[in-house]
């Protein structure tokens, strides 16, 4: 019949009091074999690996090619933006554009005058807004930014829990 | 495409060495990383919890732990035991998690447990309760609040030399103390469950 821990127990307890350490050390590790390792929760292999995505490149390294080419990215346009105002000047008529910013101005600065109310700002920007949506240029502009701003939370969705955990 | 646990390549990896796996995970096979989890995820979280002793806490800092092996793996030497590697990454984090939370200090008197009675007395008189297996569960039940109740230092050798079966040097190499500072603490750790186990309360 094989040996219960009890036994290992006892045996350890004696061997502790009468100050035989060796056997008290074999008795103790047979006596631990009973008592139960403490486990995570279910599903503990899942979370980890769900959170590792460790095939080809760690999370940290890929996010961090991301986050570097994000960061270019939105610099070389910062930095070509006014390049591109300038240089559509010669491309399009200046005159056209310097009327169309000094009624802007007008505009703005008779809302002003006039204590403009937010609904009447919501109305005329809405429907400049509208205008634009429904010209074809502006169609593909605005489904551009709606897919770009998609992708953006699909890659910040997928990277930014890996960040946290590391 | 993520490789469930009855694939072939996860039933060819349960013979598989720890170094063998080690390697594969680090191949990028998302089974051995599976494998490595469920061969560890007991022995890492059980040595975080004793030392933590909150659960959810000790749930996220085994996690950690994990995260922290597979992105070190290419560190690993495979000549080692990988256990032991892996087990001081678990430490360290237990750790570092320590040294950030304030000190909660509570008194052994308020700790309760019903369980928690004398093991000597039950160990002097096996035949006093019908079922032994009963017997057994209540000592290990007895035990795991007894090893609570030690300090935290002594909880850990405890657990490294006793339920993962550890040599002192690799307790030592795991906790990044001295051979010798460990066998002092195992014999005194000895003496303090001892001690715990024979007061009835």
């Amino acid at each position: 019949m094989p040996r219960m821990p009890q036994d290992a127990w006892a045996e350890w307890l004696e061997a502790e009091r009468s100050g035989a350490l060796d056997r008290a050390d074999a008795a103790l590790r047979e006596a631990f074999a009973g008592v139960p390792r403490r486990s995570p929760a279910p599903g503990f292999q899942d979370r980890v690996l769900h959170s590792s995505r460790l095939p080809a490149m760690p999370a940290s390294r890929r996010s961090e090619v991301w986050v570097t080419a994000g960061l270019l990215l939105g610099a070389l346009g910062l930095t070509a933006a006014p390049l591109a105002v300038v240089g559509g000047l010669f491309v399009i008529d200046p005159g056209r554009v310097i009327a169309a910013l000094a009624r802007a101005c007008v505009g703005i600065g008779e809302w002003l005058n006039a204590g403009a109310s937010i609904w009447g700002v919501l109305i005329r920007a809405g429907g400049a807004v509208g205008q634009a949506a429904v010209s074809p240029a502006g169609s593909i502009l605005l489904t551009a930014a709606l897919l770009a701003a998609s992708m953006a939370l699909v890659v910040l969705n997928r990277y930014l829990p890996a960040e946290r955990s590391s | 495409m993520a490789e469930r646990p009855n694939s072939p390549e996860h039933a060819s990896l349960a013979g598989a060495t720890d170094g063998e796996i080690a390697l594969r995970a680090l191949g990028g096979s998302e089974a051995a990383a599976r494998e490595l989890v469920r061969r560890y995820e007991r022995p890492v979280f059980n040595l975080i919890d004793r030392l933590v002793q909150e659960r959810p806490v000790a749930e996220e800092l085994a996690q950690d732990t994990f995260l922290k092996v597979f992105r070190g793996l290419h560190t690993f030497d495979p000549r080692l035991r990988l256990s032991a590697w892996i087990l001081r990454i678990a430490h360290n984090t237990a750790l570092d998690h320590l040294k950030r939370r304030r000190p909660v200090l509570v008194s052994l008197d308020e700790r309760g447990d019903d369980d928690a009675s004398s093991l000597a007395e039950r160990v002097a008189d096996p035949g006093a309760l019908p079922d032994r297996l009963m017997e057994q569960h209540r000592t290990g039940a007895a035990v795991d609040a007894a090893l609570d109740r030690l300090r935290p230092e002594y909880r850990e050798v405890m657990v490294l030399r006793y339920q993962e079966g550890l040599e002192y040097e690799e307790i030592a190499r795991v906790t990044g103390r001295p051979v010798g500072t460990i066998k002092t603490f195992v014999h005194r750790a000895r003496r303090a469950l001892a001690e715990a186990l024979k007061a009835p309360r």
